[in-house]
């Protein structure tokens, strides 16, 4: 049997992260959430996740500058970003910043599914 | 030899006395005795005094007058050698101390042959004594001009009594007095009225000379009647204020005037101040009070009528300064501020636009609120809908899963329609509906409400909450509106704070089986002192954009709970804490 990718999850927004969770469960990938990126990246294995889906706006440590700090750490993991605010100069420091994608909540959750399943397949 | 009383030197005697006599007899004695004693009077007159020997200069005159000539003005002055001769022949014959020191002269012989050249005005003054002796005058006096010894220019006045003509000395006498320093004053006092005239004419400001005469008068009698204090007189006659107007009269005012106020000449001013001053009874009000109360000068801002019927705005300060006020003048000073007046109403316009600006961008920012708040269970509610399609798609459907996932659905459901319910209670104002509401949990909420607020201004939350877990009975919306309007006020006295000082602490307490507190305490400017009474009052504000509404919604709200709500500054801010009934510790909170 195939190992299943892990996906990382961030959001503060508890109900939010659990949907997502739910989501990406039911799409047969091992799901953990966090509430902050600092949460995540103290978990002490965020190179163990092959992808990481997270909210912009968090706090402490924003989406934008986790990504930044991953790749200082040499942690080339594909990271999608999604946001709830509107203003179009997040679109631009998203992908600035590297990330494999923004996405606008509420988006199709059909989107999010196949924006991962891009990702993970680049990377194979 | 002189013989008018009115002369200096009535006892002037023939001086060369002594060659004529022939014997010593008793008359000899007497009038050498005489002699002397006239001497001693000569000498020490404290005015100069000379005798002057114009026989010859006589004769020349007499011989002109003989040939006919009536003019001697022009005689002189078309025939310069005759002038010439005729002031050669002059002779000095004596001058006292006091004509040395009026000539600078040091040797007495020498002054006396030199005098006749250092007389500076002679043609004129000879045509006028000459004139004067024929009319049958005994003396002559005038002002005139010599050069002292070491060239200088003395200004005089002299008088010469004439000789007697059957005198056969024919001998003058002249006394003399130095007037350069009167001369000297008197120039100068001309020339700085003349200095005066000048300035107030062409100084760039418009300028006002009045007569306040009449006024001065007015109020002399007033203080007569006993009157001390004009300020109260007004308050008990305020027609005087028209009294007064009419009793100042412009004398006159300079071209800038006239050109302020589209005048054409002076003349025109000459009017009581009335038609200008009309529209600002008040700044004419402090004008007579400051002037009554003997002060120098009055400055401030007023309206003033033009002739071509404009309204200008000035600033001006009027001066009278006693000397001046005893002569029942004053002068006033005027400044046209008219641009500047303008400038600043345009500059409140644009501050009130930004007021109205900034009040549509903190609507916008609410709006972006409510749309977050909104948005984020929406956003769940998607996601775990498809989540739950994927569940039940599978080839072994999770019925569990979906059943779990519904669950949540419905919570974000409610917490979507909860915030639209919210919003349209505020909106409304409905009427409290009371519930047992546990406190900090509506603190929480209220915290998470403004979470974007928090964030955006730096601002540090720290909660202090009791552990008692109190619950008040209150209407849930309203507690939350109190809440929330508290900590936005306590986040904009903090905006002038560095970011790291920007903290509001939350505190709940149960003070009693009763009462439930609750209060917020900021780390920003604090209320001024007097302020705390007050800024529960409808419109009361500190904040240049604020309402002032906010806080006396939350007293109405507050009190119509039955508790109450009070303010004060803290060491290093502002706290504000209210009460609430407290719900039995056996009633069921109703989440």
């Amino acid at each position: 049997m195939q190992v299943r990718s892990r996906i990382a999850v961030i959001d503060d927004d508890a109900s939010f992260r659990s949907a997502l969770v739910s989501l990406v469960e039911a799409v047969d990938y091992v799901a953990v959430g966090f509430a902050s990126a600092d949460e995540f990246l103290g978990s002490g294995r965020p190179e163990t996740f092959d992808c990481v889906v997270t909210d912009i706006h968090l706090p402490g440590r924003s989406g934008v500058s986790l990504k930044f700090d991953m790749a200082q750490l040499g942690h080339d993991v594909p990271v999608i970003m999604v946001t709830g605010r509107t203003e179009p100069h997040l679109h631009r420091r998203a992908i600035a910043s590297g990330a494999a994608c923004l996405l606008k909540k509420p988006f199709a959750p059909n989107e999010l599914v196949d924006t991962i399943r891009g990702c993970l397949s680049e990377r194979r | 030899m002189a013989e008018s009383d009115n002369l200096p030197v009535d006892a002037a005697l023939p001086s060369k006395s002594e060659e004529s006599a022939v014997s010593p007899t008793p008359a000899y004695r007497a009038l050498a005795e005489s002699e002397k004693k006239y001497r001693t009077l000569f000498n020490f007159m404290p005015i100069a005094m000379w005798q002057l020997d114009a026989r010859r200069m006589r004769q020349m005159i007499m011989g002109l007058r003989e040939a006919g000539i009536e003019d001697l003005a022009t005689y002189f002055a078309e025939h310069p050698e005759f002038l010439e001769e005729a002031e050669a022949s002059l002779r000095v014959t004596e001058a006292n101390e006091r004509t040395l020191h009026l000539f600078g002269a040091t040797d007495r012989e020498e002054l006396l042959r030199a005098m006749p050249d250092l007389w500076l005005t002679g043609a004129r003054d000879w045509v006028a004594a000459a004139k004067a002796r024929e009319g049958g005058a005994k003396f002559h006096s005038a002002e005139s001009s010599i050069r002292r010894m070491d060239g200088s220019i003395a200004e005089i006045m002299y008088s010469v009594a004439f000789a007697d003509p059957d005198d056969p000395d024919g001998l003058h006498v002249v006394g003399a007095v130095d007037i350069s320093e009167e001369r000297r004053a008197k120039r100068s006092l001309e020339e700085s009225e003349r200095m005066y005239r000048y300035l107030f004419q062409y100084m760039p400001v418009s300028l006002w000379q009045t007569d306040s005469s009449k006024l001065v008068e007015r109020f002399n009698q007033l203080r007569e009647e006993g009157v001390t204090d004009l300020e109260q007189y007004l308050e008990a006659h305020p027609e005087f204020l028209d009294e007064g107007v009419r009793l100042l009269r412009i004398q006159s005012v300079n071209e800038r005037t006239v050109e302020m106020l589209g005048g054409t000449t002076p003349a025109d001013f000459v009017s009581s101040i009335e038609r200008f001053w009309e529209i600002n009874a008040e700044a004419f009000r402090q004008n007579l009070i400051a002037r009554f109360k003997g002060k120098e000068s009055v400055t401030g801002e007023t309206k003033l009528n033009t002739f071509d019927g404009r309204v200008i705005d000035v600033f001006y300060t009027a001066a009278f300064p006693l000397a001046l006020n005893e002569r029942g003048i004053s002068v006033a000073g005027v400044l046209d501020i008219t641009d500047r007046t303008r400038a600043e109403r345009q500059l409140r316009q644009l501050e009130a636009d930004f007021a109205h600006a900034s009040r549509v961008a903190t609507l916008g920012e609410l709006t972006a609120s409510i749309a977050h708040e909104v948005n984020q269970p929406l956003a769940a509610i998607i996601t775990n809908g498809e989540a739950s399609l994927r569940w039940l798609s599978k080839a072994e459907p999770d019925v569990e899963k979906a059943k779990e996932i519904a669950l949540d659905m419905i919570a974000d459901a409610r917490r979507a329609s909860d915030v639209m319910t919210r919003i349209r209670s505020m909106a409304a104002g409905a009427m409290p509906a009371p519930e047992v509401v546990p406190v900090n949990a509506a603190i929480g909420e209220a915290v998470n409400f403004l979470g974007r607020e928090l964030r955006d201004h730096h601002v540090q939350v720290e909660l202090a909450l009791s552990e008692d877990e109190p619950s008040a009975v209150a209407d849930r919306t309203q507690l939350q509106q109190v809440l929330v309007n508290l900590i936005v006020n306590a986040v904009h006295a903090m905006a002038d704070k560095p970011f790291k000082e920007r903290r509001i602490v939350l505190r709940t307490a149960l003070l009693d089986q009763d009462t439930v507190e609750i209060e917020v305490d900021d780390r920003g400017v604090g209320f001024r002192d007097a302020e705390t009474e007050k800024i529960f009052d409808s419109f009361y504000t500190t904040k240049k954009n604020g309402l002032g509404i906010g806080l006396s919604i939350c007293r109405s709200i507050v009190e119509a709970h039955g508790g109450s709500i009070r303010a004060a500054n803290s060491s290093n801010g502002a706290k504000v804490s209210f009460t609430l009934p407290a719900a039995r510790s056996d009633a069921q909170p109703v989440a």
